[in-house]
């Protein structure tokens, strides 16, 4: 009983800690104030004037690329990076160890040296700039996130299902399907997840891959503005409602899925 | 394999750009003379053994508190578990910036000081959740007929635990070093607003060089710092193979 | 092979050379401009000179990040607003392209731009290419200390002095800008030196000399302990929310300041020491990989007219390099008590204009800021210094 109570606690402090300063941003939302902290007053503005951007340096449309690059980095990063978790493993041990290596250099370079080499790669290729290189770019410092996320679970596998399978008269492709696929979701969702985490708050290797067509993301968008003004203050509501939409959705989906079970 | 090629072109490629520029100075030609600058010059040595030293507090932080909490959300429910495991990384979904911001304004809200704790409290925030994750993942998958296994030969709850559950989560502690230890250097925005700048870190040098226009002296240091990481790397990975196999002979 | 047929489509959908001469793409700050010219813009040129353009536009937020796409990634902006000394560096750098100033019916609005920062435009030239044909300058400003008037007397700030003053410690910040920094610590460093007239205050803030960088390192590294931090944007927040005293700011950030500290109840002013300072000014350029030079010549005159000025004044908060007298009487306050000698500026007859005193600074405050160059050569010398001064975390 003690130690329910202690675990639920340690939790709930935890939690409350990583919280803490997204209640101050929730909080602050409903203030005019340009500065993060000042109070002047309860206000609802800021809520409406999140939609007045511009055509040209918008914070609804930087939201949108964030949205869409995020997806489809995490999407392709994941597919990837569950093709390598895959060969990774049937590889010789030599072999295996300096594949993972270099998959773990992106990881552990700091993001500005990956952000100008992959710059300088791609002026030096002469490929123009723009949508597809953040898109690879962000692929490339996702993918190796997937597979340090699928890998450790394909080792936890017992190989001898996918054998039993081919044994049985499945083709590799079915057995693929049907015994390593489910297996490997938990991983390859958390991989997911975690690839999309990263893509939507990266900064630096954005910057550098965004060419000259006036794309931008939400971090490019936050930082250009943050250099001049200070943080735009549409950012609080913004925020605010972001967290509090996907906090819904979880709840809907986590009670949907209670009722399945039923 | 396709993913090879992938890699190769993407990492290696750029990796091998980045040499180019360490080795050369402004005006294209060989020299060492970048590599020298860094022992020449103490402040980024010392910056470097500083940022060092952060990072091995806020991943030893990380480790002795996230390891409990994945430990007690791979005991839970597997529904409610996974509910907190994205609750856990939910923050993580709000800007980088406004997020470090915000807890600044925490700080001035209860009258702390900024400074090296509140750098290390923004560090261990900021990549908690990065340790819980590859732990929560390993200690959920861990076979449970393993720790009956010793439940059945005697040993106590600490037993099992000391014996069982945590060598075999070895891999997972290892997965989330990894994803803390190296970006804690690097990251900049963090020091700058939480120290207001007084306190440097490694990744901000970095970032200054690049910025400034210095780009080969940026190189040579970021190339030292992949030397670093490689070799750690290389005694991480001798270790992870070991401790997995003893977890497999059990 | 995938990757081959991915980059091969890619670049089949490059723009032509045709549909990218009807392109004006521009590289500028955050919040800078009127983003409603922009749309604006496209109408004008049409009745001007019966072209189409498109306006791509695209913000930086530091403009070393801009120097490096130009410089290294040979990005194709037409049109880029960077801060002098990075044009002077431009300029030396060969990356830049001259600024068509054949308009045609349209005329020049271009003389527009007060003579004052032409003059001193001049300070950038380099042998063959004289610095009015290749920038025109968009806003400028002053350096100087935004305070607590609460906290700290008027007087105080009179001189830099005040930033070395221990009673301050701890509730002060300062810019993490070498370039400004430097100027400051220079200017106060050598003020004995510039009162009993032996050098100027340009010399000791753009010869660079060893002996100067070395004063200079002196300077900062007695400042050090008494500030609380240095600052790369966020100061004027931590200063409108009282918790430090006084701040290195530029003009156009002290207005902004000013403003939102009143909201919350704080009062704030801004002076310029009378050991002296720094005059900056951003100047649009047009840079070398730029691929319609006419569009965005027109462009720039389309920015010195006095009513579109105005209105990127507004926006900005900073102050226009435009000078005629519709600016004048726009910005004229009869609220204001004081009086400032503006005739620098506007020309003749402006001696006593009642007018928004940081903004618009007195002469006598001009006589004593100068304009900042490049580093130059001496650029990695100076950054050592600075480096040792910000320190290794140890002391």
């Amino acid at each position: 009983m003690i130690k329910r109570i202690l675990s639920s606690s340690y939790l709930g402090i935890l939690l409350l800690m990583l919280y803490a300063p997204i209640l101050i941003i929730i909080i602050f939302s409903f203030t005019e104030a340009k500065v993060l902290g000042n109070w002047t007053g309860f206000s609802l503005k800021l809520y409406t004037s999140i939609f007045h951007g511009g055509i040209h340096h918008s914070l609804t449309s930087a939201l949108w690329n964030t949205l869409i690059i995020g997806l489809i980095a995490a999407f392709a990063a994941t597919v990837l990076g569950t093709m390598a978790a895959i060969g990774i493993y049937n590889l010789m041990p030599r072999t295996q160890k300096a594949m993972q290596m270099v998959n773990t250099i992106p990881i552990l370079n700091p993001d500005i040296i990956t952000a100008i080499s992959l710059f300088l790669l791609f002026v030096s290729l002469g490929i123009s700039q723009g949508y597809t290189t953040v898109i690879l770019a962000h692929i490339t410092f996702c993918t190796p996130y997937v597979v340090l996320s699928v890998l450790p679970r394909l080792r936890r596998m017992n190989p001898n299902l996918y054998e039993a399978a081919l044994d049985l008269g499945a083709t590799p492709l079915v057995a693929a399907w049907r015994i390593l696929l489910p297996e490997l979701k938990p991983g390859m969702i958390s991989g997911f997840i975690l690839a999309f985490t990263l893509s939507i708050d990266d900064f630096v290797v954005t910057l550098f891959t965004i060419g000259n067509e006036g794309l931008e993301t939400l971090s490019t968008y936050i930082y250009a503005d943050a250099r001049r003004g200070g943080l735009t203050p549409e950012l609080r509501p913004l925020s605010a409602i972001i967290f509090i939409t996907v906090l819904l959705l979880l709840l809907i989906i986590n009670q949907r899925a209670a009722k399945k079970k039923l | 394999m396709p993913y090879a090629l992938f890699l190769v072109f993407f990492v290696l490629v750029p990796m091998a750009l980045i040499v180019f520029y360490a080795f050369t100075n402004t005006d294209g030609q060989f020299t060492f003379a970048n590599i020298q600058k860094f022992w020449v010059h103490p402040e980024a040595m010392n910056t470097f053994i500083y940022s060092v030293v952060v990072a091995l507090i806020t991943t030893v932080l990380c480790i002795i508190i996230g390891y409990p909490a994945a430990y007690i959300l791979s005991k839970m429910e597997s529904r409610k578990a996974k509910l907190l495991v994205i609750l856990f990384i939910l923050p993580m979904w709000i800007n980088f910036l406004i997020r470090t911001l915000a807890t600044v304004a925490l700080f001035d809200f209860f009258k702390i000081p900024l400074g090296e704790g509140a750098l290390i409290f923004g560090m261990v925030y900021n990549f908690l959740p990065f340790m819980i994750y590859p732990i929560y993942n390993i200690l959920q998958k861990t076979d449970q007929s393993l720790i009956e296994a010793a439940q059945d030969l005697g040993a106590n709850p600490t037993q099992v635990f000391l014996k069982t559950v945590f060598p075999l989560s070895i891999p997972g502690i290892a997965s989330g070093i990894i994803m803390v230890f190296m970006p804690v250097i690097s990251t900049f925005a963090i020091a700058e607003l939480l120290t207001i700048n007084n306190i440097k870190l490694f990744g901000t040098t970095l970032q200054e060089n690049i910025y400034n226009g210095t780009w080969n002296y940026g190189a040579a240091l970021s190339l030292l710092m992949l030397l670093l990481i490689g070799v750690t790397a290389l005694l991480n990975r001798g270790g992870n193979s070991n401790a997995a196999e003893e977890g497999n002979l059990i | 092979m995938l990757l081959a047929t991915v980059f091969s489509t890619f670049n089949a959908c490059k723009q032509s050379d045709e549909s990218r001469k009807k392109v004006l793409k521009i590289y500028n700050w955050s919040d800078y401009i009127d983003e409603d010219l922009l749309k604006e813009f496209p109408v004008w040129y049409k009745e001007q000179t019966g072209e189409d353009v498109k306006i791509v536009y695209q913000v930086f937020d530091m403009p070393e990040v801009m120097y490096t796409k130009i410089a290294m990634g040979k990005e194709d902006f037409d049109l880029t607003c960077p801060t002098q000394y990075v044009i002077e560096k431009m300029l030396k750098n060969d990356l830049l392209l001259p600024i068509d100033r054949n308009f045609g019916k349209t005329g020049s609005f271009l003389e527009n731009i007060s003579p004052f920062l032409r003059t001193r435009m001049d300070a950038f030239s380099v042998p063959g290419k004289k610095a009015e044909d290749f920038m025109v300058p968009y806003m400028w400003g002053t350096s100087g200390i935004l305070y607590n008037t609460n906290k700290v007397s008027k007087d105080e700030v009179q001189s830099w002095a005040c930033l070395w003053d221990p009673k301050n410690k701890g509730k002060i910040l300062m810019k993490d800008h070498y370039w400004d920094v430097y100027n400051m610590a220079a200017t106060y460093g050598f003020y004995d030196q510039i009162s009993s007239g032996k050098r100027t205050r340009y010399t000791v803030s753009n010869d660079h000399t060893d002996a100067d960088i070395d004063m200079v390192e002196k300077q900062l590294k007695a400042l050090k302990p008494n500030l609380a931090g240095w600052e790369a944007d966020f100061g004027k927040e931590m200063m409108t929310k009282g918790e430090v005293w006084m701040d290195y700011a530029w003009s156009g950030d002290a207005v902004w300041s000013i403003d939102e500290a009143k909201k919350v109840g704080v009062s704030l002013a801004y002076e310029v020491p009378k050991e002296g300072s720094n005059i900056w000014f951003d100047g649009w350029v047009i840079p070398k990989y730029a691929r319609n030079v006419k569009a965005a010549s027109y462009f720039l005159n389309y920015l010195c007219q006095a009513k579109i000025a105005l209105r990127n004044m507004n926006i900005s908060g900073y102050c226009s390099a435009v000078a005629t007298p519709e600016i004048i009487e726009a910005q004229s306050d009869s609220t204001i008590t004081e009086t400032s000698n503006l005739s620098y500026f506007f020309g003749p007859g402006n001696g006593k204009l009642h007018i928004n005193g940081i903004q618009y600074p007195d002469s006598t405050i001009v006589d004593r800021c100068v304009l900042l160059h490049d580093f130059m050569d001496k650029n990695d010398k100076v950054l050592e210094m600075w480096s040792r001064v910000k320190g290794n975390n140890v002391n």
